[in-house]
C-alpha cells in the first residue's frame, strides 16, 4: 500500500520535474522552430550559477534563483544574437552550433569545477507526511513552481502581445517582419525566456537531484521526448506529455528490475510516435 | 755537474711516472652509476563522460602514485633503475572509447603493462590486451564474464574488487550495527547481477546474515532514484540496506529517498565513495546512519605509503571529499610484482604474480586469492580496507577491516 501511494506521489513529482525542465526547450521550439540541443547544457549552467550565488557568495536561495535566471536569460540573448541569428533557416548549422555550445559549456564547467558531486542546498527543509505518503517540501515546491510556470507561459503565449508576435514569427518569419514586428527583438526575448526557464529548472533540480557537468545530457533526452510527444505548436501538450513520461519513469522502475525500464520507456515512446508522428497536440511542419 | 745530472734524471723519472699514472687513470675510469631508463605503463581512465566523476580523480591519483614510486627510486631490475612513465588514455566512459584507447596504448604507444580500466569497462579492453599478451591490472571488478576469468590469463585485479568490498562492508556492519541480521540488497544493473549476487549472498550467509526481498537492480543513469528508495523501503523485513557498487549519484539519492520516506535503517555501501560525497547529495536531512568504504587521510592504522600518497594529492580530499586509489593501488601492486619478478617480460611477471601468496598494497598486506570466485588462481587480491561513518550529517573515520583471502 505504501509503495503504491509513494509511486503515485512520484508520478506527480516526476511529471512536474520533466515539465519544468522541458518548458524552456518547448518554448523555443514552438516559438522560433529552433531545436536547441544546447538546452541541457544551459540547464546545467543555470544550476551551477545558482550554486555559485548560494554557496560561493552566501546569497539567499530565492534571490540566487532570481539572479541565476536573469544571468542565464542574458546569456540567452547573447546566444541568439551571435550564435543563432546568423544561421536562421539553416537547420544543419543550427544543430552544429547547439552541439558546439553544449560541448564548450560542459567542458568549461568540467575544467573549472571538476567532476565533484555537488548539490545546491535544499530550498525548503522538511518532509510532509500524510498517512503512507511522504514527500519532501522541496519536491512540493518544485511541483508548484513547475505548474505555475507552465500556466504563466501558456498565458504569455496566448494572451500577451509579445506571445502573439512570437506565434506570428513561428508561422511566417518574413510575413511577421513585413507586418512591422521587430523579429530580432522578439527572438531575443524568446531566447531570454527559454534560457531563463532552463536556469530555473537547473537551480531547483540541482537542489533536489544533484549537480554535475553532465546532468543536462540525460535530461535533454527526456525533454526531447516530451516535446515530440506534445507536438509542435503546443505548449499545453507539454502537460500531458510530461504526465505520460513522469508516469512511465515513476512506475516502470518499481515494476521492473534494473535497466530494462529505460529501454521499455523508449520503446513505448517510439510506438506512440509511430501512431501519431506529429505528437498528441501538434501539427506537422517542416523545419 | 754530477749533481745536476742526478737531479735532471730524477725529475725526468718523476715526470714520466706522473704521465703514466695520469694515462692509467683516464684509461680506467671509476664505474659511473647506470643511467635511469623509463618504463612505460599505460592507464585507461574515463576522464570525460559520465564515469569521469570517478576516473578524473583516479587519473590524478595514479599519477601521484607513479611520482611516489619514482621518488622512491623507481623500479629496480638487475641493478637497472626504471622510472615509470605513465601514459594515460581517455576512455570517454564508453566501450567504443575504451577499445580505441586500448588500441592506441598497444599499437601506438607500445606499452607492455596497463592499469585500468575499472569494473565492467575492462570487458572491452581485455580481448585486445590478451591478444597481444599485455599484462593488464584492473582497479575493480564486478565479476562479469570477460572481466577476470580463464579468458583473461594476463588480467589481474590490483585492488579489492566487488566481492572483497562486500566482505569489507559486511564486516563494517558487524562493527557498527551488531543488531543487524537481515539485509536487503540494491545494485546498479550494469550486467553484473547474475554473476555477482550469488557470490555476495554466499558471503553474507557465511557471515551469518540473511538476505531478504528481491535484489533491487537499478539503471546506472536516472535523474531521480525515489522509486528505488521506495522499493527498498517496501522490504519491511530488512534490518539494513546493502548497496553494492554504485556511483555517487546512486548512493546519495537512494539514501536521501530512504530518509525522506521516514526510513532510518542503516544504509551501507560497498562502494569506495567517500561519505562526504554521499552527504553532499543526500543533504542535511538524509545524511545519517550510513557507511561507505571511503579513505580518510592520516587516520589511525593507515599504512605510511597510503598517507604519503594522500599528502601527494594535496588538497584533493579537502576539495573533492574523496580519494579512491583503485587504479593507483593497482599501479603500486604492479610495481611490486615487476620488481619481485626482476623482469620486464609480461609473461614472466604474470607467472611470478601467480606464484606469490601475498603482495604489499597501499592498504597493507594483500592476499592473492580468488580462485573459486574467478576461476583463475591468484589473479585477485583481498587487502585491508578502511571505512567511514556518516551520522547526523557528520563524517568520521570508522576503522579498518581485514578482508582476508577472497574465496
Amino acid at each position: 500500500m505504501e509503495l503504491a501511494v509513494q509511486t503515485l506521489t512520484n508520478v506527480l513529482i516526476f511529471s512536474a520535474m520533466y515539465i519544468l525542465a522541458a518548458l524552456g526547450f518547448a518554448f523555443l521550439f514552438n516559438m522560433l522552430r529552433i531545436l536547441n540541443f544546447a538546452h541541457g547544457a544551459i540547464y546545467m549552467i543555470g544550476g551551477y550559477v545558482g550554486y555559485l550565488f548560494i554557496v560561493g557568495m552566501g546569497f539567499n536561495q530565492w534571490v540566487a534563483l532570481l539572479l541565476a535566471t536573469l544571468i542565464v536569460a542574458a546569456f540567452g540573448v547573447f546566444l541568439e544574437k551571435f550564435c543563432f541569428r546568423p544561421f536562421v533557416g539553416d537547420f544543419n548549422r543550427t544543430i552544429m552550433i547547439c552541439i558546439a555550445i553544449a560541448v564548450i559549456l560542459q567542458t568549461t564547467v568540467n575544467i573549472m569545477v571538476g567532476t565533484k558531486m555537488m548539490a545546491i542546498p535544499t530550498f525548503v527543509e522538511g518532509v510532509f507526511r500524510a498517512g503512507p505518503a511522504s514527500i519532501s517540501y522541496e519536491r512540493i515546491v518544485t511541483f508548484a513552481i513547475g505548474a505555475a510556470l507552465l500556466g504563466l507561459i501558456t498565458w504569455f503565449v496566448n494572451r500577451t502581445k509579445w506571445g502573439q508576435q512570437m506565434q506570428a514569427i513561428a508561422q511566417d518569419r518574413e510575413g511577421a517582419s513585413l507586418q512591422g514586428i521587430n523579429v530580432h527583438r522578439i527572438s531575443a526575448l524568446a531566447f531570454a525566456l527559454g534560457c531563463g526557464l532552463a536556469a530555473v529548472a537547473g537551480c531547483l533540480l540541482g537542489a533536489y537531484l544533484r549537480l554535475s557537468p553532465f546532468m543536462g545530457d540525460l535530461m535533454l533526452i527526456k525533454v526531447l521526448i516530451i516535446v515530440m510527444l506534445a507536438g509542435i505548436g503546443s505548449i499545453n501538450g507539454i502537460l500531458i506529455a510530461g504526465l505520460i513520461l513522469g508516469s512511465l519513469n515513476a512506475v516502470l522502475p518499481v515494476l521492473l528490475s534494473g535497466a530494462a525500464s529505460d529501454a521499455i520507456i523508449i520503446a513505448i515512446v517510439v510506438v506512440l510516435l509511430l501512431i501519431r508522428p506529429q505528437g498528441f497536440f501538434g501539427y506537422e511542419v517542416e523545419i | 755537474m754530477e749533481r745536476k745530472k742526478i737531479l735532471t734524471v730524477a725529475l725526468s723519472i718523476c715526470i714520466v711516472l706522473s704521465l703514466v699514472t695520469l694515462a692509467f687513470m683516464t684509461a680506467c675510469p671509476s664505474p659511473a652509476p647506470p643511467a635511469e631508463k623509463t618504463l612505460k605503463i599505460g592507464a585507461l581512465l574515463s576522464v570525460s563522460g559520465w564515469y569521469s566523476v570517478i576516473d578524473a580523480l583516479e587519473a590524478a591519483e595514479v599519477q601521484a602514485v607513479a611520482e611516489y614510486i619514482n621518488d622512491e627510486g623507481g623500479i629496480t631490475i638487475d641493478g637497472q633503475k626504471y622510472q615509470i612513465e605513465l601514459v594515460i588514455e581517455d576512455c570517454k566512459s564508453t566501450f567504443e572509447g575504451i577499445t580505441a584507447a586500448a588500441n592506441r596504448l598497444v599499437y601506438d604507444k607500445g606499452v607492455k603493462f596497463v592499469v585500468g580500466p575499472t569494473a565492467f569497462f575492462s570487458t572491452a579492453s581485455s580481448p585486445i590486451f590478451e591478444q597481444n599478451k599485455i599484462l593488464h591490472v584492473s582497479g575493480y571488478s564486478t565479476a562479469q564474464p570477460g572481466e577476470l576469468d580463464t579468458s583473461t590469463p594476463y588480467g589481474f585485479i590490483g585492488h579489492n574488487c566487488s566481492v572483497a568490498d562486500c566482505i569489507a562492508g559486511i564486516k563494517a556492519i558487524k562493527e557498527e550495527f551488531p543488531d543487524v541480521k537481515k539485509v536487503a540488497i540494491a545494485i546498479p544493473d550494469d550486467g553484473s547481477i547474475p554473476y555477482l549476487i550469488p557470490k555476495v549472498k554466499r558471503a553474507l550467509e557465511l557471515q551469518g546474515y540473511t538476505v531478504v526481498g528481491d535484489t533491487i537492480g537499478h539503471p546506472n543513469e536516472m535523474e531521480d532514484f525515489s522509486p528505488i528508495a521506495a522499493k527498498l523501503n517496501a522490504i519491511e523485513d530488512a534490518d539494513a540496506y546493502l548497496h553494492i557498487n554504485g556511483a555517487p549519484p546512486h548512493l546519495g539519492n537512494v539514501l536521501k529517498g530512504l530518509r525522506e520516506l521516514g526510513n532510518n535503517k542503516p544504509y551501507i555501501t560497498t562502494s569506495l565513495v567517500s561519505c562526504h560525497v554521499i552527504a553532499a547529495i543526500a543533504g542535511t536531512g538524509g545524511a545519517t546512519k550510513a557507511i561507505s568504504l571511503g579513505i580518510t587521510p592520516h587516520a589511525p592504522g593507515n599504512p605510511p605509503q597510503l598517507d604519503a600518497i594522500c599528502d601527494k594529492l594535496g588538497t584533493q580530499y579537502e576539495e573533492q571529499g574523496v580519494i579512491y586509489l583503485m587504479t593507483g593501488n593497482s599501479l603500486w601492486v604492479l610495481a611490486q610484482v615487476i620488481e619481485a619478478a626482476q623482469n620486464l617480460d609480461p609473461t614472466v611477471v604474470k607467472e611470478k604474480w601467480e606464484s606469490m601468496d601475498t603482495v604489499e598494497t597501499l592498504f597493507g598486506t594483500g592476499i592473492l586469492s580468488g580462485d573459486e570466485t574467478y576461476g583463475i588462481q591468484n589473479h585477485a587480491i583481498g587487502h585491508p580496507m578502511p571505512y567511514q561513518k556518516l551520522m547526523g550529517g557528520e563524517v568520521s573515520f570508522g576503522g579498518w577491516v581485514d578482508v582476508g583471502a577472497i574465496p
